[in-house]
C-alpha cells in the first residue's frame, strides 16, 4: 500500500509552499527522515524529510510549482506497486471542509424557553431603552419584555412602538390606575390589548393637556367630484386609488402652508412651528384599534405622489406592515370618520399636535346657490361637513376658522394640473 | 551685573503673572458686588491678592472656588469671570498640551485618501510582494528614503518585503543592522532629524519592547516638548500578532500605545492596507509605527495599479461586513478571525457588523463605530492583547468619548487574549488567543440574553 506524502503544516500563516527542488527522482529509494525535497516557505528554503522508507513512485507536484498545505506531493511505496486509479489526483480537502452548522433543533422537539415574568419593578433598563422611552413618552410598564428574565430590550420597544397607533412625543406621566372592579355576574371582562391601552392613555392625556375647541364648516365638493371622475382612471393606470381622502389631505397641506401656525405644537418655552408638514392619516384597523401612519414632508408631493404615499401607508397599516418610523413625527392629523357614515364629529387632538381635521360623510343635499343672474336658486350638491378640533392654547377661533375656511375654499374651487 | 540680569529675567517671568492676577482680583471684586450676601468670596479674593509670586494655577483655583460659591446664579459679573477662566484654560492647554501630534498640514492625519485602483488585469500576488512593490516605488521616488533593520539588507527582510531592493538601490540605502533594537530606533531618529526619511525595521513586535524606552522618552515627546520646534518623522516597521512561540507572537499593543502617545500607531489587517499606510506616512512629516500582520505575507492579495500613490487615511475605520445585530470592533490579524466568526453567526441568523479600526492612534476620528452602535445597540471589542489592554482602550474611546453608553442595549464586552504570553505550539496559540469559536460564543451569549426565544442555548 503506497503512502501519500502530503505538504506538511510548516507554521502559522503558511498556507502554501513552492517546490524549489526534488532531492529524489521517481523510482529512487528514500529512507525515513531522509530529506526528500526543498520548499520555499515564508522565510528561507527548508528541507522536508520523507515520512517513510520506500521508493518514490510518483511525484505529483513539479519543481517551481506551488502546493497548498495538505496537498499530495508524492507517493512512496514498493517498486512496481500500482496506484489506485485517480487516487493521486484529488488533494484531500479535509482542512478546507466547510463547517456544517447544526440546524436549530426543531420546535417540536424543544419548546422555546418562555420569557419569565419580571419580578416586581421593571428590572434592568438598558441605556438605549431608557433613552427611547423618554423620547417617545412610553410607559415601560406597558411593554412586554422578551429578554432573559423578562428584560425589556430595544427590540421590544421598537415592537411596542410599531404596534401603538398614537405614540406621542410627550412623556406620559403615569396616572393612578383605577382598581380592577371585582368580577360581577353577567359582566365579562375583556382583557386590554396593548393597542387599546395605548389609545386609552393617549386620549386621556390629550384631553387633559389641551383645551379642545371644535369648529364646523361645510364644503361643496362638486368640483372635487368632477375632478375625481375625470382622473380616477388615469390614476388607476399608475396603480393608485384616487380616494376622496387624497383631496382632503391635499387641501389640508395647502391650507397649512397658508396658515403655518396650525402646523405647530405647544411648549412652555414657546409655540414650536414645524417646518415640515408631516400629515397623519387616521386609519381604522377594525376591532384591533386605530393607527395613524404619517406622510413625511407631505408638502413636496403632487396629488399623484400624495395618493401613492397614502395608499401605501394605509395598505401597510391594514397589513400590519408599518415600521416604527411610519407612525412617528406627525405634525397634523386628518380623520375621515365619514367612511362609517358619521356626518360630523369632534375628534381628539393627536398630541403634541395643534389640531385635527375631521371629515364627515359626503351627501347630496339641497342647497341654496346663486344662479347665473345672481339670484338665489335651489341646487343638489355633494356636500361634506368638515370639523377642526384645535388646541385653544395655540389658536383662537378666528385663526382656526381662517384655516378651515381655506380648506373649504380649496375644495370648492378645486383646480389641479394633475 | 549678574544680579541685575537675574532680576530682569525674574521680572520678565513674573510680570505677566502679576498682570493677570490683577485682572483676576478685579473680576472677583465685580463678582462680590453682585453677591453681597456671599461673604465666603472675601477670603478667596484676599488669599489671591496677597499670594507672593502667584502662578496661573492660583488664579484658576481661586476663580473656580468663587464660581462654586456662587453656583446656581447667573449675573453679568459671574459670566465675565467664567469666560475669563475658560480663556485662561484654553491658553494653558495651548501652552502645555499642544503639538503632541502635529496640528499643521504636515500631519499624517491631513493626508488625503487616494483609493487603490484595481483593474481586471491586476495580478493576484503574495502579500509580501505588495509591500515589496510599495517600498520599491517609494525608494525610486524619494532619494531621502533609507531602510535598515535586522536581516533587512542582504536577505530583504525575513518576510521578503525588501527582496532585491539592496541590489537595486545599494547597500548605503538598504542596510543590515546588529541585534540591538534601541540602536536601530536611535539611528532612525538621528537620520530623521537631519532631514532623511528612514524606515527602520524591528523584526518582531515582541522585540519592540527593547526599543520602547527610547520611543517613549525621546521620539514620542520630541514634537511636543519643543512645541513643534523639532521633529523626527521616523517610520518604524514591525510585524506581529500571529506566529508561534512565547517571544514571537505576542501582541502587547496597549503597553505600546500607552507609552508612545505622539507616535501614530497603525495596525493594517493586510499588506495592501500596510502599503497604503506607508504611502500616507511618507507624504507626511510625523513619526509612525506600522504593525504588519505576521501571518499575512503569504496570503494572496491583488496588486493595486497605483501601488506607489494610493494612501489610506488615518483614524478612519472600515466596515468589513455590514450587520444589524451586533457590532464587533477589532484590528490587525483578528480581522480574519472575526470575519470567520461573523460568517458562522450569519448561519444562525445573527448578522454581525465587523469593523476594522485600522489605526489605534489616532482612533476613529469620525465616529464610524458609534454610528454602527446606534444601529445594533450591542458591541464587542476583540483583540489579542491582554485583558484590559487595547480592548479596554477602544471601549473607553467608544463608550465614554464617543458617547456610546446611551445607545447600549446589552453590556459592552471585550474579548482579549489570556493574560499570559501565547503558549507554545498551535494548540498553545489557540488556547491563548481569541478564536472564531470564542467570538461566536461571546456574541451568541449576548443575543441569547436579549432574546432567549430566538436564540436558544
Amino acid at each position: 500500500m503506497a503512502t501519500q506524502f502530503l505538504v506538511p503544516r510548516l507554521g502559522e500563516g503558511v498556507e502554501e509552499v513552492t517546490i524549489s527542488k526534488w532531492l529524489k527522482r521517481e523510482g529512487e529509494y528514500v529512507k525515513e527522515l531522509q530529506p526528500l525535497l526543498e520548499v520555499n516557505t515564508d522565510k528561507v528554503d527548508t528541507e522536508i524529510p520523507s515520512p517513510v522508507s520506500g521508493t518514490v513512485l510518483k511525484i505529483q507536484i513539479a519543481e517551481g510549482e506551488t502546493a497548498r498545505v495538505g496537498a499530495v506531493l508524492a507517493w512512496i511505496g514498493q517498486p512496481g506497486e500500482q496506484l489506485a486509479e485517480g487516487a493521486s489526483l484529488a488533494a484531500p480537502a479535509a482542512h478546507e471542509q466547510a463547517m456544517a452548522m447544526d440546524e436549530a433543533a426543531s420546535p417540536a422537539a424543544v419548546s422555546p424557553p418562555q420569557p419569565a415574568s419580571r419580578p416586581g419593578g421593571l428590572g434592568f433598563i438598558s441605556p438605549v431603552v431608557s433613552k427611547m422611552a423618554l423620547q417617545h413618552g412610553i410607559d415601560l410598564s406597558q411593554v412586554v419584555g422578551s429578554g432573559q428574565g423578562g428584560r425589556i430590550t430595544k427590540k421590544d420597544v421598537l415592537a411596542y412602538l410599531a404596534a401603538t397607533p398614537v405614540a406621542a412625543a410627550t412623556p406620559v406621566s403615569s396616572a393612578p390606575k383605577a382598581e380592577a372592579p371585582p368580577a360581577q355576574p353577567g359582566v365579562e371582562l375583556l382583557p386590554l390589548t396593548t393597542v387599546r391601552r395605548a389609545i386609552a392613555e393617549h386620549m386621556v392625556l390629550s384631553k387633559r393637556v389641551s383645551p379642545h375647541v371644535t369648529t364646523v364648516m361645510e364644503a361643496d365638493l362638486s368640483r372635487v367630484v368632477a375632478h375625481r371622475q375625470a382622473h380616477k382612471a388615469a390614476f388607476a393606470r399608475s396603480n393608485t386609488r384616487l380616494t376622496f381622502t387624497i383631496y382632503f389631505a391635499a387641501a389640508a397641506v395647502s391650507a397649512l402652508k397658508a396658515h403655518p401656525i396650525v402646523n405647530s405644537s405647544w411648549s412652555d418655552q414657546g409655540i414650536r412651528l414645524q417646518r415640515a408638514i408631516n400629515l397623519g392619516i387616521a386609519t381604522s384597523l377594525g376591532d384591533a384599534g386605530l393607527i395613524v401612519p404619517v406622510v413625511k414632508q407631505a408638502e413636496q408631493y403632487s396629488l399623484l405622489g400624495l395618493a401613492g404615499q397614502i395608499n401605501d401607508l394605509t395598505q401597510r397599516a391594514r397589513d400590519r406592515q408599518l415600521k416604527p418610523e411610519d407612525v412617528q413625527g406627525g405634525t397634523f392629523t386628518i380623520t375621515n370618520h365619514g367612511v362609517s357614515g358619521s356626518l360630523f364629529a369632534a375628534p381628539i387632538i393627536n398630541q403634541p399636535q395643534c389640531a385635527i381635521l375631521g371629515v364627515g360623510a359626503i351627501q347630496k343635499r339641497v342647497v341654496v346657490v346663486a344662479d347665473t343672474s345672481g339670484a338665489d336658486a335651489i341646487a343638489i350638491r355633494p356636500m361634506v361637513y368638515l370639523t377642526l378640533t384645535f388646541d385653544h392654547r395655540i389658536l383662537d377661533g378666528v385663526q382656526a376658522d381662517g384655516f378651515l375656511g381655506k380648506v373649504v375654499e380649496l375644495l370648492q374651487n378645486w383646480e389641479s394640473d394633475d | 551685573m549678574v544680579e541685575d540680569a537675574r532680576k530682569k529675567a525674574w521680572e520678565a517671568y513674573t510680570n505677566p503673572f502679576l498682570h493677570e492676577r490683577q485682572q483676576a482680583v478685579q473680576l472677583l471684586d465685580e463678582l462680590s458686588r453682585d453677591f453681597p450676601q456671599t461673604p465666603s468670596l472675601v477670603p478667596i479674593r484676599e488669599r489671591l491678592s496677597t499670594q507672593p509670586s502667584p502662578t496661573r494655577r492660583d488664579m484658576y483655583a481661586a476663580l473656580h472656588q468663587a464660581l462654586v460659591q456662587t453656583r446656581g446664579f447667573s449675573t453679568p459679573a459671574r459670566q465675565k469671570l467664567s469666560d475669563w477662566k475658560q480663556q485662561l484654560n484654553r491658553l494653558q492647554d495651548e501652552r502645555y498640551s499642544s503639538f503632541l501630534v502635529s496640528p499643521l498640514s504636515d500631519s499624517a492625519v491631513q493626508v488625503p485618501e487616494i483609493a487603490p485602483v484595481f483593474t481586471p488585469a491586476s495580478p493576484v500576488v503574495m502579500g509580501f510582494e505588495v509591500l515589496n512593490a510599495c517600498f520599491d516605488a517609494a525608494l525610486s521616488r524619494d532619494p531621502r528614503l533609507v531602510a535598515f533593520g535586522e536581516d533587512l539588507g542582504q536577505l530583504g527582510d525575513v518576510n521578503q518585503g525588501f527582496r532585491g531592493l539592496q541590489e537595486k538601490y545599494g547597500a548605503l540605502r538598504i542596510t543590515d543592522t546588529g541585534i540591538r533594537e534601541v540602536t536601530i530606533v536611535g539611528q532612525a531618529m538621528g537620520l530623521a532629524m537631519r532631514g532623511l526619511r528612514p524606515i527602520c525595521e524591528i523584526q518582531y513586535l515582541d522585540y519592540l519592547l527593547y526599543a520602547l524606552q527610547l520611543m517613549s522618552d525621546d521620539l514620542a515627546t520630541l514634537l511636543w516638548r519643543t512645541k513643534g520646534g523639532q521633529k523626527a518623522p521616523v517610520i518604524i516597521r514591525t510585524r506581529g500578532h500571529r506566529l508561534e512561540g512565547i517571544w514571537h507572537s505576542g501582541s502587547p499593543m496597549a503597553g505600546i500605545l500607552h507609552l508612545v502617545r505622539g507616535i501614530h500607531v497603525l495596525t493594517p489587517r493586510n499588506m495592501t492596507q500596510a502599503a497604503g499606510f506607508y504611502n500616507t506616512l511618507l507624504k507626511a512629516d510625523e513619526p509612525g509605527l506600522v504593525v504588519e500582520v505576521l501571518n499575512g505575507y503569504r496570503i494572496k492579495e491583488r496588486m493595486p495599479e497605483n501601488i506607489g500613490e494610493f494612501t489610506i487615511p488615518l483614524g478612519i475605520p472600515e466596515v468589513l461586513r455590514a450587520g444589524e445585530d451586533v457590532t464587533i470592533v477589532t484590528y490587525g490579524a483578528c480581522c480574519r478571525i472575526v470575519l470567520e466568526a461573523a460568517e458562522r453567526l450569519s448561519q444562525v441568523n445573527i448578522q454581525a457588523e465587523v469593523i476594522d479600526v485600522q489605526t489605534l492612534l489616532p482612533f476613529d476620528l469620525q465616529g464610524t463605530i458609534l454610528e454602527s452602535l446606534k444601529k445594533t445597540s450591542r458591541i464587542l471589542f476583540v483583540d489579542e492583547d491582554v485583558p484590559g489592554g487595547t480592548t479596554a482602550y477602544m471601549l473607553q474611546e467608544v463608550i465614554e468619548k464617543q458617547g456610546g453608553y446611551s445607545w447600549l442595549d446589552s453590556p459592552a464586552l471585550t474579548l482579549p487574549a489570556k493574560p499570559h504570553r501565547p503558549a507554545a505550539g498551535a494548540d498553545g496559540d489557540y488556547w491563548s488567543k481569541p478564536n472564531a469559536e470564542l467570538v461566536f460564543d461571546a456574541v451568541y451569549q449576548q443575543l441569547h440574553e436579549a432574546d432567549p426565544a430566538s436564540y436558544p442555548l
